[in-house]
């Protein structure tokens, strides 16, 4: 008898744990912090991690989709950057108002997004290596188009998005709220959010079913773009410049971020509120290793440390549900 | 022509499709009479699958015709079949296994709210649940919970999903592919038995393919046999013993092929 219930309570806290796991993992991190550095939870401390967080919280909350969807894109860094330089430029040289170039800028996601899916779609070709090309390309036209100088003087009414405070909340933050939302509401109520979770789950069955999977692709794809233009954005305006490395290596954090956050790694299902909490963790962790003075390089071996784990935490949970049915 | 419009629900005439240099299917006729069973029968690549997959819109044909109710009708993609009544039931079933059973029932075809939301594919899951639990319970399935995922189900219980489905979105002509090859004897009966009810309480014309011939000949009315492309045969199934039926399969005996010239059409 207590031989059983040792095993149910065991049984629970197992499920528990993997339902639940980004919350939990988030608290133990968030924990661990505040014992180890005094000024983990100032507020000032926490405000700049959810600054830090918005930028990489935007381009992950659209890629959840994608990821949902069993496909990927590692051309987001190089296209925040691109996007970053091109409404910069806009402004400064071409002296267009901030929300003509900020218009532009969304177009240009909208374009990207669309150059990608169109060339997997068109030539049946895998994502991985489709976007691992086109990030090169994006990279290459940042670095000629900038000669490798950043793109400064922008004009002030266009920072305030980045650096600006209604109330006492950063204009950031609600942009990350409105982009939650409607990610939140795309992937959870909506036909197509939910089309993009079939064809991850089961490609066959959502193309027998009349689902257009290229439609679908373009229509993600898409929504990826704006999701990064909108980031581009952001980040161009807080750091008050288009810098040329803006976006490096960004793709690991968002990637990090969806599969810390419960999407599965190849499809069929999303997480969103757990991709917030995933992008959390990753910004914990980079700012808890800043605060405590530990060599950056360090904190690139800590990341690939923390996708691994994700991913074995992600294959743990697989055969467990496995196991149970 | 008048004649046959009455006889013949689906026709399919001259159809040829080719994989590279091979011809799959080779100048095939498959004529589906109102309300019966037809049982498609052949070796693997003898050309049944890529028959239905012309039939149900996931491949394009090279030549040939296809008539429902006797109009001439053209058949390009999925939607193209299932708006002609056309409903097509795998052998893996396809189903979304970590979904549940609304979510499998409506794919594709999902309930969205009115108005404005329209325009942005809002999902009524509301009534797309009461129209599932409608839906099993008029088939008289026994499924207890229909918000678990597919995959706590058995075979049988996956399989009558499927068919429900079908029968939901109007099918007048079902294909079944393999209903029972991933069963096991008590579901196959099962299976089979639903298939049977179908068909005549809900006025179905049903092609099924199937490698197991008692499977088919508990079940069928006529029986066609397809080797290497072409048609062999066409007959009803109880003028005809499982031997004969192998013979035409395996082309064992050149007698057989003298006779079938007599019985095509």
């Amino acid at each position: 008898m207590n031989n059983i219930n040792k095993k149910t309570l065991k049984k629970i806290s197992y499920t528990i744990f993997f339902t639940n796991k980004t919350i939990v993992i988030a608290l133990i991190i968030g924990i661990a912090l505040s014992i180890a550095s005094p000024y983990f939870l100032i507020p000032q401390n926490l405000f700049n991690v959810s600054r830090q967080i918005v930028v990489n919280a935007i381009v992950a909350l659209g890629f959840t989709i994608l990821l949902g969807m069993g496909e990927i894109d590692l051309s987001v860094g190089a296209m925040l950057g691109l996007i970053g330089v091109i409404v910069g430029k806009l402004m400064v040289d071409f002296d267009l108002s901030v929300p003509i170039a900020i218009i532009f800028a969304l177009l240009s996601g909208v374009l990207f997004g669309t150059l990608n899916a169109t060339l997997i779609s068109a030539f049946s070709l895998p994502p991985f290596i489709v976007t691992l090309a086109t990030a090169s390309i994006f990279r290459g036209i940042l670095f000629i188009a900038t000669n490798m100088v950043p793109v400064i003087l922008l004009p002030k009414a266009f920072l305030f998005i980045g650096q600006g405070y209604i109330g006492p909340v950063p204009v950031q933050v609600y942009i990350l709220v409105l982009v939650f939302v409607a990610i939140y509401v795309i992937a959870n109520r909506t036909k197509f959010g939910r089309y993009a979770v079939a064809i991850g789950a089961n490609k066959e069955a959502a193309r027998i079913s009349g689902i257009n999977i290229k439609r679908v692709r373009l229509y993600v794809y898409i929504l990826v773009g704006l999701c990064v233009a909108i980031a581009a954005v952001i980040q161009t305006a807080r750091s008050a410049s288009a810098q040329t490395g803006a976006g490096l290596n960004m793709e690991l954090d968002v990637i990090a971020a969806v599969v810390i956050g419960g999407t599965a790694l190849y499809g069929g299902s999303v997480n969103v509120v757990g991709t917030l909490f995933g992008v959390l963790i990753i910004g914990m962790v980079n700012n808890g290793l800043n605060l405590l003075g530990i060599n950056p390089h360090f904190q690139i071996i800590v990341k690939g440390l923390i996708i691994l784990f994700a991913l074995i935490l992600d294959r743990i949970g697989l055969t467990l549900s496995a196991k149970q049915s | 022509m008048v004649d046959q419009k009455n006889e013949y629900i689906l026709e399919a005439v001259g159809i040829r499709k080719h994989f590279g240099g091979v011809y799959a299917v080779d100048n095939v006729d498959l004529r589906l009479k109102h309300n019966e069973i037809l049982g498609l029968v052949g070796d693997n690549g003898a050309g049944k699958s890529t028959l239905i997959k012309i039939i149900s819109g996931i491949l394009k044909k090279d030549e040939g015709e296809i008539y429902v109710d006797g109009q001439k009708v053209d058949i390009d993609n999925p939607n193209d079949a299932n708006n002609l009544g056309i409903e097509t039931v795998y052998q893996d079933l396809n189903l979304i296994d970590n979904q549940n059973v609304p979510f499998n029932i409506f794919l594709g075809r999902e309930i969205i709210y009115g108005g404005l939301l329209k325009y942005f594919g809002f999902l009524n899951y509301k009534s797309m649940f009461n129209e599932s639990v409608n839906l099993i319970s008029k088939l008289d399935i026994g499924l207890s919970d229909i918000a678990r995922p597919m995959q706590e189900y058995s075979g049988g219980q996956r399989q009558s999903v499927a068919l429900s489905k079908l029968i939901y979105w109007g099918a007048r002509i079902a294909i079944l592919d393999e209903p029972t090859a991933a069963l096991g004897v008590k579901e196959s009966k099962k299976a089979l038995e639903m298939i049977k009810m179908l068909k005549i309480k809900s006025n179905l014309s049903v092609i099924i393919i199937s490698h197991n011939l008692h499977h088919v000949f508990s079940i069928v009315d006529r029986i066609m046999v397809l080797r290497q492309g072409k048609r062999v045969t066409v007959q009803d199934a109880d003028k005809l013993t499982a031997d004969d039926v192998v013979k035409y399969i395996t082309g064992s005996e050149e007698v057989q092929r003298a006779r079938t010239s007599e019985t095509l059409g």
